[in-house]
């Protein structure tokens, strides 16, 4: 383009001639497009811009949105896990349908153990399973408590051996005592005495009282072998008064297989 | 505009925006120390409460309590976790050794020669755990 007073070349934005100092007439109306296409353009950006700067603000939220959900579930997780009585409820209840679903089987089992005198097996199987109580099972009351009695005795003559102190700092005497509370209950609790059982109760009858006679008869053996007792203390020991009955047991405790003191 | 301000333009966060990616990477913080207790508490309330993992019959056995590795490889066995080998066949072997040393002792040979095959099958499982085999040896005597 060039000026119509002095000919020299201008460019479109020239709005005044730099040579003559006239105003460059030619390019009015293309600079008024110009400056409408710019207008334009800065509006068209700055929407642009606008938009982004939303879209970026709404990621963002969404994104911590998420992240609270994840946070607000994870915290619930730990909540519901944590807690010591709906964790108890959640094993109780999983344990209460596994035994439902499987209910012969265990059953099953529990004969077998009872039938094969699977002592120690039979009173973890009876705990892991929650039997004791549990309904179909009530023949079997005084069959699971010796067990566990059976148990703790033999726990009890552990502790002596290894020495491990039950995390209560409990010695060999200590051991004594807790083996002879479980001897001196014996009649009371196992055979029924405490709450008046007859003979030909359910629960002392066919393979039940044979299961109570076999046991207790291990239960003593295991008791003369471990603590060296006679068969005499061996036959009165369920009998005794608890004190002394501990008391016999450390003493015991101390002798050889002969009876001779160690 | 010209380049040097639209880079200052561009360099210019919307400060809404920069409170909303602090709140951000505070949330991944906040994540990632929770996933951890969530998992832990998880995988603990799943676990059968008296099933034990070989780290725990280990700390028994370091502390001498041969009852609980028994009561653990029974709880193990009827809750069908996967239980250390090792001490099961441990577990197996002292509650055999402790009943053979009463049924040798009462003279009931045939209880005890069972007993002593669970524990010679035991010996033979329980690879380099067979030191506690025989301190269970050492704990309880049996005069042959």
């Amino acid at each position: 383009m060039k000026c119509e007073y002095c000919g020299n070349n201008l460019g479109i934005e020239d709005e005044i001639c730099p040579y003559c100092g006239r105003e460059n007439t030619h390019a009015k109306e293309k600079r008024a497009v110009l400056k409408g296409y710019r207008a334009r353009f800065e509006q068209t950006r700055a929407e642009s811009k606008k938009r982004s700067k939303s879209a970026a603000r709404i990621g963002r939220l969404v994104v911590i949105g998420l992240m609270l959900l994840l946070i607000g579930a994870l915290r619930y997780s730990i909540r519901v896990n944590s807690d010591i009585d709906t964790r108890q409820r959640k094993i109780e209840d999983r344990i209460a349908k596994e035994v439902g679903q499987n209910s012969q089987q265990i059953a099953d089992r529990v004969r077998e153990m009872e039938k094969n005198r699977e002592y120690m097996a039979l009173s973890y199987y009876m705990l892991h399973y929650r039997l004791r109580g549990a309904e179909g099972y009530d023949e079997y009351f005084r069959v699971f408590t010796a067990a566990i009695h059976y148990r703790s005795i033999c726990n009890a003559i552990w502790g002596i051996l290894d020495g491990f102190d039950g995390y209560e700092e409990k010695t060999a005497r200590d051991w004594c005592d807790e083996a002879a509370i479980y001897i001196s209950d014996w009649n009371s609790y196992v055979d029924g005495t405490f709450w008046g059982d007859v003979p030909d109760s359910p629960m002392h009858v066919g393979e039940h009282g044979a299961f109570l006679a076999d046991i207790k008869q291990e239960t003593r053996d295991i008791v003369r072998v471990y603590f060296h007792l006679t068969q005499e203390q061996a036959d009165s020991m369920w009998t005794m008064d608890r004190d002394a009955l501990g008391a016999m047991l450390y003493e015991g405790l101390g002798k050889t297989e002969e009876g001779t003191d160690e | 505009m010209n380049r040097k301000e639209a880079k200052r333009e561009k360099g210019k966060k919307d400060p809404v925006i920069r409170l909303l990616d602090g709140i951000i990477v505070v949330l991944i913080f906040v994540t990632l120390w929770q996933v951890p207790s969530a998992l832990f508490y998880k995988n603990r309330a799943d676990r059968n409460p008296f099933s034990q993992d070989a780290e725990i019959m280990s700390f028994e056995m370091q502390k001498g309590d041969y009852a609980g590795l028994i009561q653990g490889s029974y709880f193990n066995s009827f809750g069908g976790d996967p239980e250390p080998d090792g001490y099961r066949h441990l577990a197996d072997y002292a509650e055999a050794a402790f009943l053979y040393r009463v049924y040798h002792t009462t003279g009931d040979s045939r209880r005890a020669d069972l007993q002593k095959s669970v524990m010679e099958e035991a010996r033979a499982g329980m690879g380099e755990l067979t030191v506690f085999a025989d301190k269970v040896d050492r704990m309880i005597p049996v005069t042959e």
